[in-house]
């Protein structure tokens, strides 16, 4: 049975505090982050619950990357909280801190060529992985379960970045999200630098991996296919503000913010008007 | 950002063109030989270098001195032979200590930026301002002839080339998603910076030493010429030069070309190969 597999199901973990709303892995209250004039996150707030899956929707600029990034801990936010786990959410120093944090939350990013170190073998990017958080564990044993996990082989394992396919980089990305054993997995545009086809296997991937492990997702996208697809729930941002939040199936079929209406609308599909959309950009 | 384009050369270097892959293998080949030579250069020299014999003094090639004899009756080439060491010994010290200081300094202040950078940027530039050859002279006029003192101001002096590059792509690395993804994986920036972002930028550090060891040896055999440095007895290119002033004037110019040409072309030798490097790797980049 992989290690994950015990982190499943909704057993609380010793180290959650009793008494505090144990279904959220994740509580985000208020966050705000201005970069000079422009506010890039604008008093933005929601719950990812344990083994949950929330879409953040918007176009470039929205706000969403920044949101992940402050959660991840790679920003810091000007305002409002971020409550991962049961960690208090403040910034912690050292290296206990930094151990738990990546912990709790890892994240897969948009590109999966710019993310892997050029000189690292998939092997030593897990391995390396497995040194910092599970010293003394078996290694190789654990290596070939999380290639296995997302669908690479051996013959992989050896491999330099440049050696493998888009697809195969960001199943990498993956595993050296998941050996860290996390609650969380951000993934922020994991899917976007991939062709169609290959997007749909890692969407089945993922889903697979929620299944079988009961980790929890903050999906990054501006694809509304991607949403439908793997997630829950998911709030739609505009200009770093959330305009529209609510169950993923309730949002698509029953939008009721214009923006949300133009995101669903702009979706090309026959008898599909880009001249129609300008307008109603416009009108907005 | 083209890497090539930060490495420093001289002015009258720089217009040697590297792209010749036939030019590269030769001045490739002609360093691993001239390396191999001053390993094994005192079992197969065939005199003594420093034994004189004044009957043969600046005598021409012949089959005991096939280059010569110099106007102290010392054979040419054993002294080329056996100087090849002293004269590859001290460059190869200077771009050690400036490659692994530099680099120390380039780390240190690219990836912690702020007040760090400023300070040692500012110091670096103020060695820059000083002439490397003027702080050697000095430094060998306080502590009188020998090896080190040169080498480790001319390392003090090479520093800078080494720590401003080094900062440069260090800037310019930190920068790459895969740093952020090592961060949100727990890694600490010490580890980040020495495990992945020194290996990823090493080959164009190492190319900009292997330039710096042609320009080292120009400048100790500049040093040794005037009379600094090498102590009097010790073979060396540079003083071989200085020491084949007389012949010239005397009309036996061979003692003193021959030590000249060594440099020269192990300078170039070392130039190209060291711009190859760099070209190499900034098309891998790509």
């Amino acid at each position: 049975m992989p290690d994950t597999l015990r982190e499943a199901g909704d057993a609380p973990r010793p180290d959650t505090p009793g008494g505090r709303d144990s279904a959220a892995v994740l509580e985000v209250d208020g966050l705000c982050r201005a970069f000079g004039e422009v506010k890039a996150v604008d008093d933005v707030s929601f719950t990812l619950a344990r083994g949950g899956s929330l879409g953040i929707v918007g176009e470039s600029g929205s706000g969403k990357t920044t949101t992940a990034r402050i959660v991840v801990g790679l920003e810091r936010a000007d305002a409002g909280r971020v409550r991962v786990g049961g960690g208090s959410g403040g910034p912690q120093r050292g290296r206990a801190a930094r151990l738990a944090r990546a912990r709790e939350v890892q994240m897969v990013f948009q590109d999966p060529f710019l993310s892997l170190d050029p000189r690292t073998t998939v092997e030593a990017v897990l391995r390396e992985t497995l040194r910092l958080h599970f010293p003394g564990r078996d290694h190789p044993a654990r290596i070939a379960e999380l290639l296995d996990q997302v669908g690479l082989g051996a013959r992989e394992a050896s491999a330099l970045p440049r050696q493998l396919s888009g697809g195969q980089r960001q199943r990498v990305a993956i595993a050296r999200a998941l050996a860290v054993e996390p609650r969380i997995l951000v993934l922020d545009e994991a899917v976007a630098a991939l062709d169609v086809s290959v997007q749909a296997q890692i969407l089945n991937l993922l889903a697979d991996i929620r299944k079988q492990t009961g980790i929890a997702y903050l999906f990054i996208t501006h694809d509304l296919g991607v949403v439908r697809c793997v997630t829950d729930d998911v709030i739609v941002m505009r200009h770093g503000r959330v305009v529209e939040a609510g169950s993923t199936a309730g949002v698509l079929a029953d939008p009721r913010h214009p923006y949300t209406r133009l995101l669903l609308d702009s979706v090309p599909r026959p008898g599909w008007d880009p001249k129609h959309i300008a307008a109603a950009r416009r009108a907005l | 950002m083209t890497t090539a384009t930060l490495i420093r050369r001289r002015p009258g270097l720089a217009g040697i063109r590297t792209d010749r892959s036939w030019l590269f293998r030769i001045c490739l080949g002609f360093v691993a030989l001239l390396v191999l030579l001053a390993i094994v250069a005192p079992w197969i020299a065939p005199h003594d270098p420093n034994a004189v014999d004044l009957g043969s003094a600046l005598a021409g090639p012949s089959g005991a001195h096939p280059a010569g004899v110099d106007a102290s009756g010392r054979d040419t080439l054993s002294r080329l032979l056996v100087g090849a060491r002293t004269s590859l010994l001290g460059p190869l010290g200077v771009v050690v200590f400036s490659t692994v200081a530099g680099v120390a300094v380039g780390l240190a202040a690219g990836w912690r930026g702020g007040w760090l950078d400023s300070l040692l940027s500012r110091g670096t530039e103020l060695v820059f301002a000083f002439p490397g050859m003027l702080l050697a002279i000095l430094i060998v006029s306080v502590y009188g002839p020998g090896l080190t003192a040169p080498v480790l101001a001319l390392g003090v002096a090479y520093l800078p080339y080494v720590s401003r590059l080094t900062r440069s792509l260090v800037l310019a690395e930190r920068e790459r998603p895969y740093v952020e993804a090592y961060r949100v994986q727990g890694h600490s920036g010490l580890q980040i910076s020495l495990r992945h972002v020194l290996p990823n930028i090493a080959p164009v550090v190492l190319a900009q030493s292997t330039i710096n060891f042609g320009y080292a040896l120009i400048d100790l055999a500049g040093l040794s010429f005037l009379g600094l440095g090498v102590p009097p007895l010790t073979p060396d290119w540079g003083r071989m030069v200085f020491d084949g002033e007389s012949a010239i004037q005397s009309g036996y110019p061979l003692s003193a070309i021959l030590p000249c040409l060594a440099i020269v072309m192990t300078v170039v030798a070392f130039n190209v190969v060291g711009e190859r490097w760099a070209d190499q790797v900034a098309r891998r980049d790509r």
